[in-house]
C-alpha cells in the first residue's frame, strides 16, 4: 500500500525562497523598465493580488461564477502547466515517484518565494487524492476577503495553477476545486482534486 | 483562442470528466441531436463552460463554444434576474450569415449548445433541443 506524503513549507523556508525567487531571481533591465525572472525571456511584474481576484469578479458580474470561474481557472492552469514544465528538468534524473513529489515540493516553494501563499500538499498515491492548503489563505483569496465577504470562494486562478502543476507533475487529469477560501470567511483556502463539480450544491446566491 | 498553445499548454485536457456510463449516455443525446438535418455539430458543457461531451471533430473546436454557450446562459440568467418579468432563460437563438447556434440550460448543472446550418428547420431544432436539454439533465442527476 503505497504511503501518503505530505509536503510542506514552513515559515522560515517561505523566508528562504522569497529570498531566492523574489530577489536572487529577479533580473530588472533597466533600458526597458522591465523585469525577467530566472531567465525567462518573458516580462515578469509586480501586479497587486486584487488584480488577479478582479479578472474574476468582473466577469462574475456580467455572466455569473460559474462561467467567470471556469476563465480564472482556466488561465491559472495554464500558469501551472507551463511552470511545472519549465520545472521538469529540475526533478528529471531522480526516479520517477522522488521525481513527482520533488515537482510538487518545488511547487511549494515557488508559491510561497513569489508570494502567492505558504502552501503544504498531501498526496495519496493510492486513493489518487490531492490537497493543497494554504493555511493562512491564498494571496488572491486575502486581497478578495479585503474586498468585502463573497458566497463562492475567490480563489479560482490559484485552483487552475495547482490543478495544471500538480498534473504535469503527477502526469494526472484531475480537476480541482477551491472548496474552502479565506475570501468567504473560512479560515483557510483549501484547493482539493475532485470529480464532476456540481454547481447547484455550490452557487449559494446570484452574484 | 490559438491553436498551438491549446495542446502545448495542456489547456485541452481542461474539460469536465463524467464515467464512462455517463459519457455513453451522453453521446446518445448528442448523437440523436446531430442527426436532425441541418445540425453540425453539438456539445454539452458543464454550468462553467467546461466541455463534458460534443461531436465536433476536436476538443478544440468545442472548448470555446461550449465557454461561451456558459457565458450566454450565465448572462442570460444574470438580465432575467435584472429585467424579467418573473420568467427564467429557457434558450437563446444566435443567428450569423453562416450559421445558427442555439444554447440551452440542461438542469443546474449543464448547457447544450447546437450549431445549425442555414435553411436548418429552426423549430424541429429548438423542441429537440428542448428534449435533449431535458435528458442530459436526467443523465447527470442520476450520476
Amino acid at each position: 500500500m503505497a504511503p501518503k506524503h505530505r509536503l510542506t513549507i514552513s515559515e522560515e523556508e517561505s523566508r528562504r525562497q522569497f529570498e531566492r525567487h523574489s530577489k536572487e531571481l529577479l533580473e530588472h533591465n533597466a533600458g526597458q523598465g522591465v523585469n525577467y525572472w530566472a531567465g525567462s525571456p518573458y516580462p515578469t511584474m509586480l501586479l497587486w493580488a486584487g488584480r488577479i481576484y478582479d479578472f474574476l469578479h468582473v466577469l462574475e458580474e456580467v455572466m455569473g461564477w460559474p462561467a467567470a470561474r471556469r476563465y480564472s481557472y482556466v488561465v491559472g492552469y495554464k500558469s501551472g502547466w507551463d511552470g511545472a514544465g519549465v520545472k521538469l528538468p529540475d526533478a528529471g534524473d531522480l526516479p520517477a515517484e522522488e521525481s513527482k513529489l520533488r515537482l510538487l515540493h518545488l511547487g511549494c516553494e515557488i508559491l510561497a518565494g513569489v508570494g502567492w501563499g505558504r502552501s503544504s500538499v498531501e498526496y495519496d498515491p493510492e486513493g489518487g487524492t490531492i490537497t493543497w492548503e494554504f493555511p493562512q489563505g491564498t494571496a488572491v483569496g486575502l486581497a478578495a476577503k479585503m474586498a468585502g465577504p463573497r458566497q463562492n470562494p475567490a480563489c479560482a486562478f490559484m485552483s487552475g495553477f495547482v490543478g495544471g502543476w500538480t498534473n504535469r507533475a503527477l502526469g494526472s487529469q484531475a480537476e480541482y476545486l477551491e472548496r474552502d477560501c479565506v475570501a468567504k470567511g473560512d479560515a483557510r483556502c483549501l484547493i482539493v482534486s475532485t470529480d464532476f463539480i456540481r454547481f447547484k450544491d455550490l452557487v449559494s446566491a446570484p452574484k | 483562442m490559438q491553436g498551438p498553445a491549446l495542446s502545448e499548454s495542456g489547456i485541452a485536457q481542461v474539460y469536465a470528466r463524467v464515467p464512462s456510463t455517463v459519457e455513453e449516455k451522453l453521446r446518445e443525446v448528442v448523437d440523436g441531436l446531430r442527426r436532425i438535418p441541418g445540425v453540425r455539430g453539438v456539445a454539452v458543457s458543464r454550468r462553467d463552460g467546461l466541455v463534458i461531451h460534443h461531436s465536433f471533430k476536436s476538443a478544440r473546436e468545442a472548448a470555446p463554444l461550449c465557454a461561451m454557450a456558459a457565458a450566454v446562459v450565465g448572462f442570460s440568467t444574470a438580465l432575467y434576474t435584472q429585467v424579467g418579468h418573473g420568467g427564467s432563460f429557457s434558450q437563446a437563438a444566435i443567428e450569423s450569415t453562416e450559421d445558427t447556434l442555439l444554447i440551452a440550460e440542461a438542469g443546474p448543472e449543464a448547457v447544450l449548445a447546437c450549431v445549425l446550418a442555414p435553411g436548418g428547420n429552426l423549430g424541429i431544432v429548438r423542441l429537440g433541443i428542448a428534449k435533449a436539454a431535458q435528458r442530459v439533465n436526467e443523465i447527470l442527476e442520476e450520476m
